[in-house]
């Protein structure tokens, strides 16, 4: 074989392959042709001062997401699709919130919104959900007009609402001996629906309720000396609250010094995880603790496959912000496959109704069709010290289901109808 | 010494016709985001420029302007949603009755001057504020109020980018001629000297007070404005920190130019919103780069390329 026969098959040999190797990346580009992302746009306040709760919920949605991702991707018609989220901070501001609302649909095109954590940033998102007909999914913000008197056929809600709570509670007090009962309650909207669910609630199913002393310290309270003392010469049974974060925790702190624990039931509305870890030793025991979801480790199967998820993905464990973030992906996975499209009509007709299993001691949770409100029901317990945790656990947990303490579907059509004369 | 004013006037007037054509045509071909961005925008540039009334002319530093905004904000969602009156009315309206509570508020607060009147604008901003956000049954508390319906045609980006951008021109045009009028110049003299303005027989209380009158109203067409556009309207509209970014925004654009506040307004609307894009710390972003700014450009960025263009011209 002389030089130029031999440079020629090479020529020839390498030109062969290079055809075929071409030939076939272009076959099973058009064979595979993997299918785009569905995105979602997250508007959430994850600076600000929220950002810790916020954070939390944000990554009990993203390990439901991962989950789904990991398993190749959510099941469509057109086949397996994987879930791209896109966060956008709204600095707890209602006008930037609708602002990121409008860029997320415009700019970056996703085929539905979650997220708000404050209910001035999911009624003003709600507003521009309605208006360009976009699924928007809300699990933090709890006013209960979100759902109710503003409601329209955009928005859902998988947690309960400011209603649902303050009615869960009085259902729980209604079979108890107690009849003077105190509130002390955050002075803004959202403390004020909680003194209202709470009362109206009380006054409906127990006669006897007497409301003994009303406190309203303001959001960011130090000094709680003056509410304390004001609450103690009433000299009330109960104590309700709808304090949250440092406000409760620096109550808590200044009101055990009066040992007005060993003369007053507590009762603390959304007191689990965020305020059990940071108080640490320094929680009360035998307070009553109101929370969607009670800590429980390792618990069921389900249960610690979530915790391991998420501590592995954040470093701690879990709270009840991350599990309504949890349920929250839960149910747009669960509703997208039924719909088999995010097509946002579809997506919505499926979404109407649908239930889902949940790792909370609510086991399950409902979308009610009418207003797309969920039906989660809260659980209530006692704190006490474990030695496994160094924060307090809750004992004697008891679920208080949310379906009774729903307003009726009348009710709120009767409600939308008054508010769009 | 005629002819450099001649010539900088030549070219200001070709600038002023360069911005005006690009936003006239920019709904032929920008991406509709581009619109609500820029109808924020112009928003923001006409509260920015109704503050830069009190804070760059009068020399007066208000911190509670944005009550004036939220007025608007709210004056026009409660003439629509509770009293049904046509959307119209209220954005007629509701100037006046921001113009309204400037005439309570200037009336206490005009004749201070530096960090009390700083404190006291501050103090009754938040008494507004305080008011939006407690009274439940009239303002909707901290909930606001939302669903504030406006006319089909209105809700087209378009046409409401249109109705902002007559407005902040009509506005401006306004502004500039109140600055240019004998009225105006006696408001820069009290900032420059308010004991020889007093003794030369003027009433510096009245024409303060006018002019902090005449800012709270165009800050109440801007909130009017801003509850349309958004359909909401909420307390946080008129915080203090809303004040203060409006402030920051005439500082960074500077106050002692009529652009300047309008050229705060596009750079902080922008920066915010294409920041925020790419990460969660875009505060500390825009913090860095507004310490930069104002370090190396004191005057605010008009105040910059003025100095600039000063320096280059000769015989200047």
């Amino acid at each position: 074989m002389g030089l130029k026969t031999k440079r020629a098959l090479l020529v020839s040999g390498i030109f062969v392959f290079s055809a075929t190797f071409a030939l076939l990346s272009i076959a099973s580009m058009a064979a595979a042709k993997p299918l785009s992302p569905i995105k979602i746009g997250i508007v959430q306040s994850v600076s600000g001062m929220v950002s810790d709760f916020a954070l939390e919920d944000l990554e009990g949605f993203r390990v439901k997401i991962d989950e789904v991702n990991a398993m190749g991707g959510v099941d469509t018609k057109d086949g397996k699709r994987q879930i791209e989220l896109i966060v956008r901070d709204n600095k707890l501001k209602p006008d930037i919130a609708v602002k990121n609302a409008k860029s997320l649909i415009l700019e970056e095109k996703v085929d539905f919104l979650v997220g708000c954590i404050s209910s001035s940033c999911a009624l003003a998102v709600s507003e521009v959900a309605k208006e360009n007909k976009t699924l928007f999914w809300v699990w933090d913000a709890r006013t209960h007009h979100l759902t109710g008197a503003r409601g329209h056929r955009y928005v859902f809600r998988s947690t309960g609402n400011t209603w649902m709570n303050g009615h869960a509670a009085a259902n729980y007090f209604k079979d108890k001996p107690y009849t003077r009962y105190a509130l002390i309650n955050p002075d803004y909207s959202y403390g004020r629906s909680q003194y209202d669910a709470f009362v109206q609630g009380m006054k409906s199913v127990k006669p006897d309720f007497k409301l003994v002393s009303e406190q309203w310290p303001k959001l960011g309270t130090t000094d709680f000396t003056p509410y304390i003392t004001a609450l103690l010469s009433a000299k009330p049974e109960v104590v309700y609250t709808s304090m949250w974060g440092t406000d409760a925790m620096t109550f808590i702190k200044q009101a055990k010094g009066y040992g007005f624990f060993k003369k007053i039931k507590y009762v603390g509305l959304f007191h689990g995880m965020p305020l059990l870890r940071p108080m640490g030793q320094e929680m009360v025991e035998d307070i009553y603790v109101l929370t969607e979801c009670p800590f429980v480790y390792p618990g069921t199967p389900e249960n610690k496959a979530f915790y391991d998820a998420y501590k592995a993905r954040t470093g701690k464990f879990p709270s009840s912000y991350s599990i309504g973030g949890y349920n929250a992906a839960t149910f747009i996975v669960a509703g997208i496959e039924k719909a088999g499209t995010v097509e946002n009509e579809a997506l919505i007709d499926a979404l109407e109704g649908i239930t889902i299993k949940t790792i909370a001691p609510a086991k399950e949770i409902t979308i009610r069709k009418c207003d797309h409100q969920s039906d989660y029901g809260i659980t209530i317990g006692k704190t006490v010290k474990d030695p496994n945790w160094p924060w307090f656990v809750l004992k004697d947990v008891e679920i208080i289901p949310g379906a009774p303490t729903m307003r009726t579907c009348d009710q709120i059509m009767t409600e939308r109808a008054a508010e769009n004369k | 010494m005629s002819q450099v004013i001649e010539k900088n006037k030549n070219r200001m007037w070709l600038w002023l016709l360069i911005t005006t054509g690009f936003f006239v045509l920019m709904p032929l071909w920008a991406p509709e985001m581009w619109l609500h961005l820029a109808i924020e925008i112009f928003i923001v540039a006409l509260f920015a420029m109704s503050l830069n009334m009190i804070l760059g002319r009068a020399g007066l530093p208000s911190f509670g302007h944005a009550c004036f905004y939220a007025v608007g904000g709210y004056a026009f969602a409660i003439l629509v949603v509770k009293l049904k009156l046509p959307a119209f009315i209220g954005l007629l309206a509701a100037p006046f009755i921001s113009g309204l509570f400037a005439v309570i508020i200037g009336y206490f607060s005009i004749r201070l001057t530096g960090i009390h009147f700083a404190i006291l604008t501050m103090g009754f901003g938040q008494i507004v504020w305080a008011i939006a956000h407690k009274w439940y049954s009239f303002t909707g508390g901290d909930d606001g109020i939302t669903g504030i319906p406006i006319p089909a045609i209105l809700k087209q980006p378009e046409v409401f980018y249109y109705l902002a951008f007559i407005m902040l021109i009509v506005s401006s045009a306004v502004i500039k001629v109140v600055q240019d009028s004998a009225f105006g110049q006696t408001i820069v003299a009290v900032r420059e000297n308010r004991e020889r303005v007093t003794f030369s027989g003027l009433k510096v209380w009245h024409h303060l007070l006018l002019n902090f009158v005449i800012a709270g109203f165009f800050a109440g067409i801007a909130g009017a404005l801003l509850a349309m556009v958004n359909r909401s309207v909420f307390a946080d509209f008129g915080y203090w920190t809303s004040s203060a970014a409006v402030v920051l925004m005439c500082i960074l654009g500077g106050v002692g130019s009529f652009v300047g506040p309008m050229v705060g307004a596009v750079i902080i609307t922008l920066l915010e919103h294409y920041i925020s894009i790419y990460t969660y710390y875009w505060q500390m972003i825009l913090g860095c780069l507004i310490i930069i700014l104002i370090m190396f450009m004191p005057g605010g960025i008009c105040g910059y390329i003025q100095e600039k263009l000063q320096k280059n011209e000769p015989g200047a």
